[in-house]
């Protein structure tokens, strides 16, 4: 069965300007315009292999892996099990972003396997819902019966709560 | 891997009659093999991180590319005597450590002002490598393009020593075509969200190209509104009728090289530079001189380059010194015996300014981002904001006033006034309400400034806070150009090269080249990494120089400048410009005639 990869890290910051950000994506496998949750079965070492992957995400933040590097940085590979041929992979992924002028942002990200490109992105940081980002996704990436009660579990640092 | 070779090439002269359109399909067709390869173009090991020694203080890593075989590494950042060095260490070519800031205090005062921008949002290449071998622009890049250089041709009328990309060292003339140049610029103004406005058009010697007004006006018609052309001005000082075409199709200012007011630090133009501002001040085109600053051939001239500039204020605008980039293999003492960084340069000015411009008067290019950021939060618009690398650049006006030299930052509260502006910024960011926070701002302006120590001219007419009054109300910029008339700009740009090289200041970058293919490099991917970029993209559209001979029935040399010095140096116009800057007359005519053979020009009559 096909393993998909993702990412968690933590960073912060000083030079060349102040950086505080931690990052993580809940992974849904897709079937039949439906997703469900994707079991994480292992995470590993960040490898050099790893950085383009990592970088198309940070991208979306017009950040790099040069950042990171930059500060003390904490990143994992999550490996995640897709059991089935799908339509490929939902990935929300979940940013908490510490700057004056930006707070926490969700992106969904849909690939069609590990090495595709994003298909879209969904940039929610206005908005606070969990019921609206479940009808964004819906309406912008054709899928049902999200299952979002336990989401933002990838984060492990300050609780990363929507009100 | 040292000699990379595209595998591209493009059958250029079935082009000579081709229409934009078909410059766009051989564009697509063409691009991905221009792009660099891993394993054949560069090398990634970033896994080994330099050591801290001993005395040394880490400020932070970043990547960094080996000068000799390009692979990319890691690299420390650290400060040591009161400076700041970078140190990487490539596998096969070992340590390489070089000065990255001449001055620790002043890069930590800089790096406050650092504003990072928000890229672009339609990038040319998908995210395949990583930085730098991705250019194009890429989706990771942080800042949108400011100015955009485009190479109309790579030949030249000079041959300086140290020049290595002009048409008739590499064996190819580079030389896109009107059409070609078309679908070029047209690839800039559809950059969103902040389209391309400003250009410079460059070369090799763009005053060589025939049809040159043809291409300033075609650029100007395509919705650019700012185009300099960065010329030696040789050609300006014979033919007065060029200054005016070029002002009338719409030049805005020329970027002159000027590295010196003797012949003894500037063999390149220092006698054709005079005669030149003459015809330039009778057109009504503006001038920034650029000397690029060399330590131990130059460096000591630097306060008589700013007293020049203002002996010339009515049509010298600005100067901007750039200190030397290291390229090609140079050995560490003999980089050591040449390198100068920024805040050297701004030592080197405020000793021979006499204090007159000092260090405190000097800020990093993305101060001034606030000011951008706050009229995007008033009008809802992305607007032209400049984020590049603190460490990149430094600026400030002087103004000149009776004898006496007054920096901006002698009567405005400079600081004070950008942290104000930053902190209206996040208020609207925030969704604070646009008509209270600009009433504030309104109120407030007038107690950044100290009237009493303003020179007399903007004393007279307050026309400093017109200006701001202009831009946050109106949004009218045009108020800009009348206050650049008013001072002199001092600008600093410190191009990288392989030894301090920086990927966090290559990511910030606002200065590109425009490709053949329509993608758009940051300017120091594409002259630091020429095999890769320029030399790559130039001679898959270039054209073999019989073949250009042969088609244009003029050969390569034919017009090669030479100088007859006598008359220049013997002229008025000479004479008059430099007169109360540098002593003419002790300089022995000798000395001329030397200066100018061992740069390499020849000379006639």
């Amino acid at each position: 069965m096909p393993i998909f990869t993702s990412f968690y890290l933590v960073c912060e910051a000083e030079d060349p300007k102040p950086l505080k950000l931690e990052l993580g994506s809940d992974i849904y496998h897709i079937l039949r315009g439906e997703a469900a949750k994707a079991e994480l079965v292992e995470e590993r070492e960040f490898l050099d292999e790893d950085l383009i992957k990592l970088e198309k995400r940070l991208s979306l933040l017009k950040l790099s892996y040069n950042d990171l590097i930059h500060g003390s940085y904490y990143i994992k590979a999550r490996r995640f099990l897709i059991p089935y041929e799908g339509e490929g992979v939902l990935e929300l992924m979940l940013v908490k972003w510490e700057l004056p002028r930006r707070l926490s942002e969700i992106y969904a990200l849909r690939w069609l396997d590990e090495e595709s490109e994003l298909i879209i992105k969904v940039p929610l940081s206005n908005s606070r819902r969990l019921r609206k980002l479940s009808a964004f996704i819906e309406e912008r990436l054709g899928l049902k019966s999200l299952e979002l009660r336990e989401p933002w579990s990838s984060l492990k640092g300050e609780s990363f709560k929507f009100k | 891997m040292t000699s990379p070779q595209a595998s591209v090439k493009v059958d250029y002269l079935s082009l000579m009659e081709a229409k934009e359109e078909d410059f766009r399909k051989v564009a697509s067709e063409v691009r991905s093999k221009l792009i660099p390869k891993q394993g054949v173009d560069y090398k990634v090991s970033i896994a080994l991180r330099p050591e801290l020694k001993e005395g040394e203080r880490l400020i932070t890593f970043t990547h960094s590319a080996c000068p000799y075989c390009r692979s990319l590494l890691t690299a420390v950042l650290f400060e040591r005597d009161g400076k700041v060095w970078i140190r990487k260490i490539c596998p096969e070519h070992g340590e390489i450590e070089e000065i990255y800031w001449g001055n620790y205090e002043l890069y930590a005062k800089f790096r406050r002002w650092q504003e990072d921008g928000k890229g672009v949002d339609n990038p040319h290449l998908p995210l395949a490598a990583p930085c730098p071998f991705n250019c194009g622009i890429c989706p990771r890049h942080k800042s949108h393009p400011a100015l955009v250089n485009i190479v109309l041709t790579n030949r030249c009328d000079l041959s300086c020593w140290y020049c290595f990309f002009y048409s008739e060292k590499v064996g190819y003339v580079y030389e896109p075509t009107l059409e070609h140049l078309k679908f070029m610029v047209r690839a800039l103004r559809e950059i969103s969200p902040v389209p391309v406005k400003a250009v410079q058009l460059t070369g090799g010697e763009p005053t060589l190209r025939d049809d040159l007004i043809e291409i300033i006006e075609m650029v100007k018609e395509l919705g650019i509104t700012h185009v300099q052309v960065n010329t030696h001005a040789i050609k300006l000082a014979y033919e007065p009728e060029l200054a005016v075409r070029l002002r009338r199709a719409g030049t805005n200012v020329l970027y002159v090289s000027f590295d010196g007011v003797t012949p003894y630090t500037n063999p390149k133009n220092h006698w054709e530079v005079p005669y030149a501002l003459e015809n330039c001040k009778r057109a009504g085109l503006g001038v920034v001189l650029v000397p690029t600053i060399i330590k131990g051939f130059n460096d000591h001239e630097l306060g008589d380059i700013i007293r020049f500039a203002l002996k010339h204020s009515e049509i010298v605008r600005g100067v901007n010194f750039q200190p030397v980039s290291l390229t090609g293999r140079i050995p560490k003492l003999e980089r050591e015996k040449y390198r100068i960084t920024i805040p050297e340069v701004i030592a080197a000015l405020e000793e021979q300014t006499g204090g007159e411009i000092s260090k405190e008067d000097w800020y990093p290019v993305p101060s001034i981002a606030p000011l951008s950021q706050l009229i995007e939060g008033l009008t809802g618009r992305s607007q032209f904001t400049l984020t590049n690398h603190f460490a990149c650049g430094a600026a400030t006006y002087v103004f000149k006033d009776g004898g006496k030299i007054i920096p901006i930052t002698r009567f405005v509260k400079v600081d004070e006034l950008l942290e104000y502006l930053r902190e209206k910024a996040r208020e609207l960011g925030g969704g604070g309400n646009k008509y209270l926070v600009l009433l504030k701002i309104l109120a407030k302006l007038n107690s950044f400034v100290e009237w009493g120590k303003a020179p007399s001219s903007l004393r007279r007419r307050r026309s400093l806070l017109k200006l701001l009054y202009k831009i946050l109300i109106k949004h009218d910029y045009s108020s800009l150009g009348e206050f650049h008339y008013k001072t002199l700009f001092l600008g600093m740009m410190h191009f990288q090269d392989l030894y301090n090289h920086d990927v966090a200041r290559v990511q910030r970058c606002n200065i590109f080249y425009v490709t053949p293919d329509g993608r758009l490099v940051p300017f120091c991917s594409f002259n630091v990494l020429p095999e890769l970029y320029r030399d790559r993209v130039q001679k898959a559209f270039g054209v073999p120089l019989k073949d250009w001979e042969k088609r244009t029935g003029v050969r390569i040399t034919d017009y090669k400048y030479k100088r007859n010095l006598r008359k220049l140096v013997e002229g008025e116009v000479y004479r008059r410009y430099y007169e109360g800057v540098v002593n003419i007359n002790s300089i022995p005519f000798e000395d001329h005639v030397n200066a100018s053979k061992r740069f390499g020009i020849p000379l006639s009559g």
